[in-house]
């Protein structure tokens, strides 16, 4: 009932109500990788890449931040969030006021992510941070890359920048219908306190309020903001316009969550081209005006955040867009300015949706064009029916399913890779985590480049154009599954990112081992399958022919591996051929019978 | 017998080894394909001396070569070579000096026998592409 699910949830009689009635429906978010690690993975990205000729907008800039120092805001968002700052749950202490989760009920969900929130190791934080400016409700604030490829995604849909600032709310001024009085914009506050649920009265518990900068950078760094058990599937802790209330960006998280196609599967790859395609457009505008550096690393971060979603497992296997579309459909959306926006996004990047709302990817590219955009993007995507819900239901737990079994995968480099879900980047291997830092860090690089070059963006932003070599790294295929459902098969995007990148790695054949669609309505196959196809590496008798008969006998993706792994100077040569024969010791009489490393990727 | 008589048998000698050993003389058939066989040098002028670990060379030649070997401490890639043009590979370090013999039909043509250098790669751990390939130079020479 709308008017229930859309007001404020201080009413405990309301809460057990919607126990009883939705239960089943079950809640909670699909995030793909935490917070903490889109920052980290995307931070660490960046510092690798090369600015070359960019002036950066100052105050947007590389930063010599220490590790000490980086860290820091980790520290920070777990302080504020539950009160310590290690990585030990036992530290936590209802007891301590000023805490964010103690001073809301204990019927509020997200305690359990933020015990969790991992604060990395100094060794781990980048040696530079690339800092970017975006509006907060007050002014300009700086922001890490990595907390903005955390925000845009998981609690912000759309890109709104004009004139050089982007906007990170959806407005500057608060209303608020419950509390008295007119909170100071630009500054969050939190709720009231567990033992005094009065407006005035201060018991000491709520933590004092923090500029709007401070929280979202909080949740850049891995905070959870407030949502109860039921998420929003009844009611909301805040209302729509109440946006300096922490409670709101928990309410924004979920309303997300419940439409997040564009994090998924085909739809996730069709996002990054888009949104990468419009950074390139801007990046090359910067070379003129370089305030529009600021529009290029914003919309650069929303495309990175759906690209780093596809090394969870989870966002290979599940699709979302059937679901969330009907769910648009059914809360009206389809008509309003940021939905649309967020479909040219997909078109530009090749998406192309049929009548049930599935994305399928295309090399045929529309012209780049944005679309403007509205500030307020706020958009009430709530679950429909319960039939929707239930579908929403079963994506999430394919989602955590997968996340949890994780798989062995391969991407167009023919590197071999483990990758896992949510959470589990402190436990992913360094191969893995090398090769999506070095993702960020190609994709980024294309800016720059693009920047520093003489191409339009059309001519960049072509299929087959080298400024999308990011896709590469991005898995395409399983090779073993724990529990046998996926061996052997190509992800459903494979085909087409190995056309638009011109990779030339998957066979003609490939179509016959698809993944099959895994969402609401489509239940994965049957485990224990044998292995329906191999990608059989090169051996050394193709990357010697590639060598002297430049034969394309190894796809983009192969010399490209081993480039990597050689001279690294952006093209496979007698260089890459020599550091080859030493690291397989090969001689002319075996090289044939000699497989192409997996080089980088392999797991240690 | 006398010295007048010597002169004669020494001049009868000279003219009948000369007789044997000049084309066309003694002797009515053409030398065959075998007497001209031998093998070509493919010497390489570098400024990067002993620094080189790898090149890519492109032969040209009338005839394809019977055989084509490495110079000392180098490896052939992409051999047996049995067109009149190739691309091969050679890894090792590369000295100024031969590097390839090459065993051909007719070493008389040795002039319409060319090697140029596509690529070279440093030696050391950065196997870098040598950008500049002025001052180097392959010579094919008997």
């Amino acid at each position: 009932m709308p008017g229930v699910r859309r007001s404020r949830t201080r009413n405990a009689r309301l809460r057990a109500c919607a126990v009883l009635v939705l239960a089943s429906t079950g809640t909670g978010a699909t995030l793909l990788y935490n917070s903490e690690e889109h920052k980290l993975l995307a931070d660490r990205g960046a510092a690798a890449a090369d600015e070359r000729t960019a002036s950066l907008p100052y105050p947007t800039r590389y930063h010599g931040y220490t590790a000490a120092e980086y860290v820091a805001g980790y520290r920070a968002a777990k302080q504020l969030a539950v009160g310590f700052q290690t990585n030990n749950p036992a530290d936590y202490s209802e007891q301590t006021k000023k805490v964010q989760d103690n001073s809301y009920w204990t019927g509020f969900a997200q305690r359990a992510g933020n015990l969790e929130l991992h604060i990395p190791a100094l060794a781990q934080a980048p040696a530079r941070t690339l800092v970017v400016t975006g509006w907060d409700g007050t002014g300009d604030a700086t922001f890490t890359f990595g907390e903005l490829v955390s925000l845009y995604g998981d609690y912000r849909r759309t890109v709104h920048c004009v004139a050089g600032r982007c906007y990170l709310t959806n407005s500057d001024a608060p209303k608020y219908r419950i509390q008295a009085g007119t909170r100071p914009a630009g500054t969050i506050h939190f709720e009231y306190g567990t033992d005094c649920f009065v407006p005035v009265v201060n018991c000491g518990w709520r933590p004092d309020p923090v500029p709007t900068r401070t929280y979202l950078r909080a949740i850049g760094s891995g905070l959870w903001p407030p949502y109860g058990t039921l998420g929003n599937t009844t009611s909301n802790t805040a209302w729509p316009e109440e946006a300096l209330d922490a409670g709101w960006w928990g309410d924004e998280m979920l309303r997300i969550a419940n439409v997040n196609d564009w994090h998924f599967a085909s739809a996730a790859v069709a996002w990054y081209i888009g949104m990468h395609r419009l950074a390139l457009h801007y990046a090359i505008l910067a070379r003129t005006d370089n305030t529009y550096w600021n529009h290029a690393l914003h919309y650069e971060a929303s495309a990175l955040h759906s690209l780093t979603d596809l090394f969870a497992f989870g966002h290979v296997v599940t699709s979302r867009d059937r679901t969330s579309r009907a769910m648009m459909a059914a809360e009206g959306l389809l008509g309003n300015p940021a939905y649309l926006w967020m479909e040219n996004v997909i078109d530009v990047g090749g998406g192309r949706r049929d009548g049930d709302g599935a994305v399928a990817l295309t090399t045929s590219l529309p012209a780049i064009q944005d679309r403007s955009s509205p500030r307020n993007d706020f958009m009430p995507s709530y679950r429909g029916t319960i039939a929707l819900a239930n579908r929403a239901l079963s994506e999430k737990n394919y989602h955590d399913q997968y996340n949890g079994s994780g798989a062995t995968v391969m991407n167009l480099r023919r590197q071999e890779f483990t990758i896992k879900g949510d959470g589990q980047l402190r436990t992913t291997s360094g191969a893995t985590e090398r090769i999506i830092t070095e993702t960020v860090r190609i994709s980024l690089q294309t800016l720059f480049d693009a920047h520093a070059g003489n191409g339009t963006a059309e001519q960049i932003g072509a299929a087959g154009s080298s400024f999308f070599d990011a896709l590469l790294n991005i898995p395409v295929f399983v090779k073993t599954h724990p529990e046998g459902q996926f061996n052997g098969r190509w992800t459903r995007y494979a085909i087409a990112v190995d056309a638009f990148t011109n990779a030339a790695i998957v066979p003609v054949d490939a179509s016959a081992c698809l993944m099959p669609v895994v969402d609401g309505t489509s239940a994965p196959p049957a485990g224990g399958a044998g292995s329906c196809m191999t990608l059989d590496r090169p051996t050394g008798a193709s990357i010697l022919a590639e060598l002297l008969q430049r034969n394309g006998l190894l796809g983009k993706g192969d010399r490209m591996a081993l480039d990597v792994s050689g001279n690294n100077n952006g093209t496979y040569d007698v260089g890459d051929f020599l550091a080859w024969v030493r690291a397989n010791n090969a001689t002319p009489a075996d090289a044939g019978r000699i497989p192409v490393n997996p080089l980088n990727g392999t797991e240690p | 017998m006398n010295i007048r008589g010597a002169t004669r048998i020494r001049t009868l000698a000279i003219t009948l080894v000369a007789a044997l050993l000049l084309p066309g003389c003694g002797d009515d058939k053409e030398p065959t394909a075998s007497d001209k066989a031998g093998q070509l040098r493919v010497v390489l002028t570098t400024p990067n001396a002993g620094q080189d670990g790898a090149a890519v060379i492109v032969l040209n030649g009338p005839t394809a070569p019977r055989n084509v070997t490495a110079g000392s401490g180098l490896n052939l890639w992409g051999g047996p070579v049995n067109t009149p043009q190739a691309t091969i590979a050679l890894t090792g370090v590369l000295n100024a000096g031969p590097i390839l013999v090459l065993d051909v039909d007719d070493v008389t043509r040795a002039g319409e026998y060319s090697a140029t250098l596509r690529e070279v790669s440093s030696a050391d751990e950065s196997v870098a592409l040598r950008t500049d390939l002025s001052g180097y130079s392959l010579t094919v020479m008997q």
